[in-house]
């Protein structure tokens, strides 16, 4: 129960203020520290370096990059104006644009808290001008941003892959399903909202072919580039960590040479922009990995399999068990630690019951993702409130009909695991 | 003079970062068209760790790392004042004892090799102690210049969390 | 009363970690509870090297590890997993009872701290799986053959004539699927582990090395035993490395049949080609006088 109390510390200090890497750090150090460990304490510092020597995880910093390079090298404008021409003639036209836009920018950004922060700036003042209420428009946008994680790339899914040893080509391709149906499940309730509040199109047609065909083409070589993705997975040209540096590569080509908007200064920028993102993000991380030893020498992943393993009568009841868990730990923890914590816990868990890792992967990373988009604490609801000036209040009562919509796509993905899986499967082989 | 250094730090988080990137992509390309340069992915992650832990300096100097503020925002500001304290407190015993234990071990294992690019592992673990260092530097600046409140918390909340 | 932490990279279901759960059985067992020994597979302590700095610094582990991860520290014990050092893999025990050998493990304690316990723990003898048939050093040019990353498995593979790839051994078997690599070298064992047969179709027995492993522990911690416990925790790790070699030789010959019977195609190849190709390794990795103060004890195995 050693590890219990060490998690405890860590909560302890998360919730005094500390920075959510140093809580753990510290936390950790502390075991090392305890007479009854026999390892020596440079063991922690050790795992501390260790943590960063994990091909896989270069993705995450790789992907950071292309969210950054991508809204300065014009590819975020050009994805809009589709998504307007596309959506703007429906009944609240331009909050069924923002989710469009979600599910287009999910092709080349990998994270959900950055798409909803961009949305923000670009869409706030525009969606308030049309009527809309900040809490529905921050609610809407927040979590809209889950569409972008779940279709690949995700940088929840790297990190779990990392963690859990499971394929990330894999989980990659499963998350594209679960995508387009988050993405149907916000539109339908975006268009129920709209019908009762009344909330006006933009367009006052529905668009021509031909300026379909515009704006599709003015973003041609953005859309394209999740094509390249899994073609260039699937075919060997590079593996799934690797795939974050051709998109780099991708966006300064886009930018630099077909649009021609991104200037070195703004590719400058951006390098800073993302090392920062970066030593934020991988900061945990590194402090995680000494974490995880504490977690692994105490042996709780075998004692948590042995514990739940036959309690539980069938797959889907552990499974809904661990989500409704995820729920409520996503809600106040944020999403990183959340993965970082217990992926190396859960994962040999639901493995032993028959579940498919890759499933439970995106099952897993769509619930923790949410988690951010939820009080008390939610790192997009934050970013979107913040950036929109909405009351976390009004947030949260507009919110609920969207959550309850993911609740219900998550509960369709843990009963149907055939709908999840046979992308990947038909794609990369049992 | 700080000023400089600032700036001499963010252009070396830039190449950092840049060489990160680059040395991806040329292992990946490499192996693609059939000659392998084994040595890539090595030279990768070492350049990750450097620019790991520049960047998470560059954080703190904004007081930027991600917390949860939600219980300090609640309490009154003497409260507020004393975790803070208890906070900054156990960060920087923290950095000063891992980045001293971190010293120890890079100097211990210069003679473990990486593998393929036979460099020094060591200089992966010096990007511990050397981040630490700096993290402690920057952390004592924005006490001294911000005051306990705003240490670890920037001024305007307009943080960006990347996930 | 004391713990040990038994390290290995491989999984739980492989014969080497079975052999050490037995074994932590016995050692607690003899040693009446004095000495509680837990058994950590598949790299969860850290990969080998990882695991190696921990007990240079003290921790109480037992790793199981090749004699490459050991050449930085001592140079000469790089030679146990150099290519086409013995015809068979038994012959190690030559080498182990050896004084020169004796001499080289007692350096390596002085010097880094790492007491090697016993080097007796047969993985398998290395072969080559790849996409297209090998019968000869020529069809390996351009084949592109994962291998660890370790200075002398890259040399080996690429004086035998492949590309060496160093990729992690989790990633080998999609990399192969998906085409960003052609082959692997691996032992029988472990390649079905990882269902290779899934993904290649040849087998060349290639034979180019008898990958024996030793337990490595902290010189530290075992000389703050009882002399009775280090003769338990001695005694028992090498008679259970004699039982992990006989189990893997066992389901290295019944894996062999499944590959086949999976439709793996098994090439023999003339070994006298191979050899010629490699005494370039043992110059690159400065080993030419270990190997000619191992003669007189390994016979003319390959002069
Ligand atoms: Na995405
Ligand atoms: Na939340």
């Amino acid at each position: 129960m050693i590890s219990l109390m060490i998690l405890c510390i860590a909560l302890g200090f998360m919730v005094i203020g500390m920075p959510v890497a140093f809580a753990i750090g510290v936390a950790s150090l502390v075991y090392f520290l305890l007479p009854t460990t026999f390892m020596p304490e440079v063991t922690a510092v050790q795992r501390i370096v260790a943590a960063s020597q994990s091909f896989p995880l270069l993705a995450v910093p790789l992907f950071i990059l292309v969210g950054h390079l991508m809204n300065g090298s014009g590819i975020t404008m050009r994805m809009m104006t589709l998504a307007t021409t596309l959506a703007g003639w429906m009944r609240g036209g331009l909050a069924q644009a923002s989710t469009l836009l979600s599910a287009l920018m999910g092709g080349i950004s990998g994270s959900a808290v950055a798409d909803a922060a961009m949305q923000s700036r670009i869409l706030g003042e525009p969606m308030a001008r049309q009527g809309y209420s900040r809490g529905f428009t921050g609610a809407l946008l927040s979590v809209g941003g889950l569409i972008t994680a779940t279709f690949p790339p995700s940088l929840g899914l790297i990190l779990y892959g990392f963690m859990g040893e499971v394929s990330i080509g894999r989980l990659f391709i499963a998350g594209i399903v679960p995508g387009v149906m988050l993405t149907i499940a916000l539109l339908i309730v975006t268009a129920v909202i709209a019908r009762r509040r009344n909330y006006q199109p933009i367009n006052d047609r529905r668009p021509t072919w031909s300026e379909v065909l515009t704006a599709t083409r003015a973003s041609f070589w953005a859309i394209l580039f999740p094509v390249w993705l899994i073609v260039g997975i699937r075919f060997g040209l590079f593996t799934p960590s690797e795939a974050g540096a051709f998109a780099v590569v991708y966006a300064l080509i886009v930018g630099g040479l077909i649009y021609r908007e991104l200037s070195l200064r703004d590719v400058v920028d951006a390098l800073v922009a993302s090392a920062r993102d970066i030593g934020m993000i991988m900061l945990i991380i590194f402090f995680s990995g000494a974490f995880g030893y504490v977690i692994t020498f105490e042996r709780v992943p075998q004692t948590m399999a042995e514990l739940t393993l036959g309690v539980f009568s069938s797959k889907e009841v552990l499974l809904f068990v661990i989500a409704a868990f995820l729920i409520v730990f996503g809600m106040a923890i944020e999403a990183t630690v959340v993965v970082m914590l217990m992926t190396p816990i859960l994962v040999p868990m639901v493995v032993a019951a028959g579940v498919d890792p890759v499933h439970f992967g995106v099952v897993m990373m769509t619930l923790v993702t949410f988690g951010g988009m939820t009080p008390p604490v939610g790192v997009s609801m934050f970013t979107v409130c913040g950036i929109l000036k909405c009351s976390f209040k009004e947030y949260t009562v507009e919110m609920l009909p969207f959550g309850l919509a993911v609740l219900v796509v998550v509960a369709i993905m843990i009963l149907f695991p055939g709908l999840v899986m046979f992308l990947p499967n038909a794609m990369m082989g049992g | 003079m700080w000023k400089v250094l600032d700036r001499a730090e963010e252009v070396l988080a830039v190449i950092l970062l840049g060489g990160t990137v680059a040395a991806v992509f040329v292992g990946a390309t490499a192996r693609a068209i059939g000659r392998p340069f084994p040595a890539a992915p090595e030279i990768a992650q070492l350049l990750l760790i450097w620019t790991c832990m520049i960047g998470a300096d560059l954080v703190m100097k904004r007081g930027d790392h991600i917390r949860i503020g939600a219980i300090p925002d609640m309490v009154s500001p003497r409260i507020r004042a004393a975790m803070h304290l208890v906070c900054i407190a156990c960060m920087t015993l923290f950095l000063a004892y891992v980045g001293w234990l971190g010293w120890k071990l890079a100097m211990s294992n210069w003679a473990r090799e990486m593998g393929a690019s036979g460099l020094s592992y060591g200089w992966v673990t010096l990007a511990l102690p050397v981040g630490c260092a700096l993290m402690v530097v920057s952390l004592m600046r924005r006490l001294a210049t911000r005051g306990l409140l705003y240490s670890i918390e920037p001024k305007a909340h307009e943080q960006e969390y990347p996930l | 009363q004391t713990q040990l932490a038994l390290s290995s990279s491989q999984p739980s279901t492989d014969p080497l970690v079975i052999a050490m759960e037995e074994a932590a059985t016995r050692i607690t067992e003899r040693s009446e509870g004095e000495i509680r020994v837990t058994v950590y597979p598949s790299s969860q302590l850290g990969s080998d090297n990882d695991v190696l700095e921990q007990i240079r610094n003290g921790a109480s582990i037992a790793a199981l590890v090749d004699a490459g991860r050991l050449a930085p520290f001592k140079k000469e014990l790089g030679i146990l997993s150099a290519p086409y050092l013995v015809d068979d893999w038994t012959d190690y025990k030559a080498i182990t009872d050896s004084p020169v050998y004796g001499e080289w493990v007692e350096d390596l304690a002085a010097s880094s701290g790492i007491r090697l316990l016993n080097y007796n723990w047969f993985q398998g003898t290395r072969q080559m799986f790849t996409k297209n048939p090998v019968n000869g050093p020529d069809d390996l040019r351009g084949v592109r053959v994962r291998t660890i990353d370790a200075p002398g498995w890259l040399a080996t593979v690429n004086a035998i004539g492949a590309t060496a790839v160093p990729l992690p051994w989790s990633e080998v078997y999609s990399a192969l699927q998906l085409g960003a690599i052609d082959g692997a070298e691996a032992q029988l064992t472990g390649a079905y582990g990882i269902k290779l047969h899934e993904v290649v179709k040849n087998l060349a027995f290639t034979d180019h090395v008898h990958l024996v492993t030793g337990l490595a522990t902290s010189e530290t911690w075992f000389q703050s035993l009882s002399p009775e416990h280090q003769a338990i925790v001695t005694e028992e790790l090498a008679a259970a490395g004699d039982r992990a070699s006989e189990a893997t030789v066992a389901k290295g010959e019944e894996v062999l049949e499944e590959m086949k019977a999976a439709g793996v195609t098994v090439t023999e190849v003339d070994l006298d080609e191979f050899k010629a190709l490699v005494p370039g390794v043992y110059e690159e990795l400065g080993l030419v006088e270990a190997r000619e103060a191992l003669t007189p004890y390994i016979g003319t195995a390959q002069q």
